[in-house]
């Protein structure tokens, strides 16, 4: 009699474990205890590359939802007169900083139509993109943001919430866009990302952006990654060296802030 | 033995692997999809680089006289993914190219495909072309 | 020196009793001043005169071919406006390694990647024994594939594009440039680096460099972004700070 209860009980609790780890992914763990990212990843779907709002198709652009998962309606909560700068931005695309190679800044690199690797080594996490041959070197032994800094890619701080790594940039310089079709942050935007495995091949990525002076509130985009067959290796992706469009796009001198 | 790198390789085909290319700006930047050419020529050059490849290509025109195009297609990586090599195109190879003109009207043009001497007809990794 | 010496030995010989690949991790920089001139410079402008670090041949020189040395002394004349590092090209190999800013090594189980602060360049070097690319690409700073040997990491590199300057002077390659590299950190704030450097079109056999690199121990110390950018005439240039 006691046998058998007992034999129910480890049945019970066999099929709880299974129904749990079934919704909750155990991911692969490095020596230091923390997930590991490392691998080849790029967007599961790269229509936020073309515009992170909903879109229809044209020639060269997928039509795409909005990955805006917050606000609630997938719009960007530009304060007034800034769809007016992001509507003129789109239609002089010649101006897109990464049109001029410019590395893509925070989030807008984390989702190209091109291949990234991340790799942790210690107290860090290196994302290389191959766009631009784009590079992030993300401290997690918390120190110190470097003082007066204004960069495209910004200056990135990582720390673990359990198994989710959350880093924070600052340092921007706000001349990036946010996507090809002129969305943009503006100078003095300050970014939250949060980087989770949901699965052997998809990371989950959030961004949540704050400016003030662009926007109403803080918005929060989600682009998930996607792991990209073991065989795919970063290609060295110059871009000054080659770029012959000079004829075509104007030198930019100053992106209206 | 040397290895070809890439998602591919098996098929060099026109709608490839579902990894989508793109320039590295936008295409409407510079082009005008409401303006496509076809151009069959001669190529001088074939310059295998990034941010785009460059055809440079001796097109006859129904006049005889000889005109030389510059045709922008993908980034090598793009294209390298795709089966392209720098040295895929010679000097003096007969190819057709389905492109859309630069904005500005001069003899620049966009690949959206190649068909190569053998025959095979390449993507030329510029756009998306709607296939997504 | 001696004392200095048997620390460098205890600290490799630790490394490799542990047996794991040795340690190359952190930020480092050469010393000297060999990005002007490999084969060395005089005294000139308030800066000390510097030492070849051609170490083979012995003569210190690099032993081109034909007309090898007329072309890097035009190179050298017209500097200016042909120096591919001054348009903002990568800088290639052996030139990335030697210029006066610094890079990064960080290591996982099947590769080493060093990210150079200069224009953000960076190389992926598998040590998990994949061949190279066929030769159908080339990039500026070549396709590195490395192993360890004892306390040394030797990377094969290939597959280089023929644009990129072997330093300021103008010194040059062809676009069958082979560079091997060996890497062995001699103290815990110490690098040995070498470099054989092949190119049977431009250079009459192989030759190699060696230069001492130094890790930055200054707390918090971090590569910043360097980034060119277009000036009023779209030419890319180089941020003032980062200018040699």
């Amino acid at each position: 009699m006691e046998a058998r209860s007992s034999m129910k009980l480890a049945i019970v609790v066999l099929l709880a474990t299974a129904v749990m780890s079934q919704s909750e992914f155990t991911p692969p763990r490095l020596a230091d205890g923390h997930p590991n990212f490392g691998g080849i990843w790029m967007a599961a779907s790269l229509s936020a590359a073309f515009n992170v709002e909903e879109h229809g198709a044209s020639y060269g652009t997928p039509a795409g939802p909005s990955v805006i998962v917050d606000p609630p309606g997938g719009k960007l909560p530009y304060l007034p007169g800034m769809r007016e700068r992001a509507a003129d931005n789109d239609q002089h695309r010649e101006r897109d900083p990464v049109g001029q190679c410019h590395m893509h800044g925070v989030p807008r690199v984390m989702f190209p139509p091109f291949p990234l690797e991340i790799l942790q080594d210690g107290n860090y996490v290196l994302i290389l993109t191959e766009t631009e041959h784009g590079v992030r070197i993300i401290p997690t032994d918390g120190r110190p943001f470097v003082k007066d800094y204004s960069t495209w890619n910004g200056d990135s701080r990582g720390h673990w919430d359990g198994d989710t790594l959350v880093v924070e940039v600052r340092g921007l310089n706000g001349r990036g866009w946010l996507d090809q079709a002129g969305n943009f942050m503006g100078a003095g935007a300050h970014v939250v990302e949060r980087f989770r495995l949901t699965g052997k091949d998809t990371l989950d990525y959030q961004a949540t952006v704050e400016n003030p002076a662009v926007f109403s509130r803080p918005f929060t985009l989600r682009v998930p990654l996607r792991r990209r067959p073991a065989d795919v290796e970063l290609l060295e992706y110059g871009c000054i060296e080659g770029e012959r469009d000079a004829a075509h796009l104007p030198a930019v001198d100053g992106e209206k802030k | 033995m040397k290895r070809i790198a890439g998602l591919l390789l098996q098929c060099v085909c026109l709608f490839g692997s579902a990894l989508p290319v793109m320039a590295h700006h936008s295409f409407a930047a510079e082009f005008d999809d409401k303006k496509p050419v076809k151009l069959e020529g001669n190529v001088v050059r074939f310059e295998f680089m990034n941010p785009h490849s460059w055809i440079h290509l001796d097109v006859t025109n129904p006049d005889g006289k000889v005109v030389r195009w510059a045709v922008e297609t993908g980034s090598t990586n793009a294209l390298f993914r795709r089966g392209w090599l720098k040295d895929s195109l010679r000097a003096g190879d007969h190819i057709t190219v389905d492109a859309y003109r630069a904005k500005d009207g001069s003899n620049t043009a966009n690949a959206n495909t190649v068909k190569l001497p053998d025959g095979r007809l390449l993507s030329g990794a510029s756009s998306l072309g709607g296939a997504q | 020196m001696i004392r200095s010496v048997l620390v460098g030995l205890l600290f490799a010989g630790t490394a490799w009793a542990q047996g794991q690949s040795p340690d190359l991790r952190g930020i480092w920089q050469v010393t000297g001043t060999a990005y002007q001139n490999l084969e060395g410079t005089p005294a000139q402008r308030g800066q000390p005169a510097a030492k070849s670090i051609v170490v083979d041949p012995s003569n210190g020189k690099i032993p081109y071919r034909a007309d090898g040395r007329k072309s890097a002394d035009r190179n050298s004349k017209e500097r200016a406006s042909t120096d591919p590092l001054l348009s903002c090209f990568q800088p290639g190999l052996p030139r990335a390694v030697l210029l006066p800013e610094p890079f990064q090594i960080f290591q996982s189980s099947d590769r080493v990647v060093i990210v150079y602060q200069h224009v953000h360049a960076y190389r992926v070097i598998f040590t998990d024994g994949r061949p190279h690319y066929n030769e159908g690409i080339e990039f500026y700073m070549g396709d590195s594939r490395g192993r360890w040997e004892g306390n040394t990491l030797v990377v094969d590199v290939t597959n280089f594009k023929p644009e990129t300057w072997l330093d300021n002077a103008g010194n040059f390659h062809g676009d069958k440039l082979h560079v091997v590299e060996r890497y062995t950190r001699t103290g815990p704030d110490t690098m040995r680096y070498e470099a054989t450097i092949t190119d049977p079109d431009v250079f009459e056999r192989p030759w190699s460099i060696r230069a001492d690199l130094a890790r930055h121990a200054e707390p918090n110390f971090q590569i910043l972004e360097h980034e060119c950018e277009r000036d009023s005439k779209g030419v890319y240039r180089h941020p003032p700070q980062f200018l040699k």
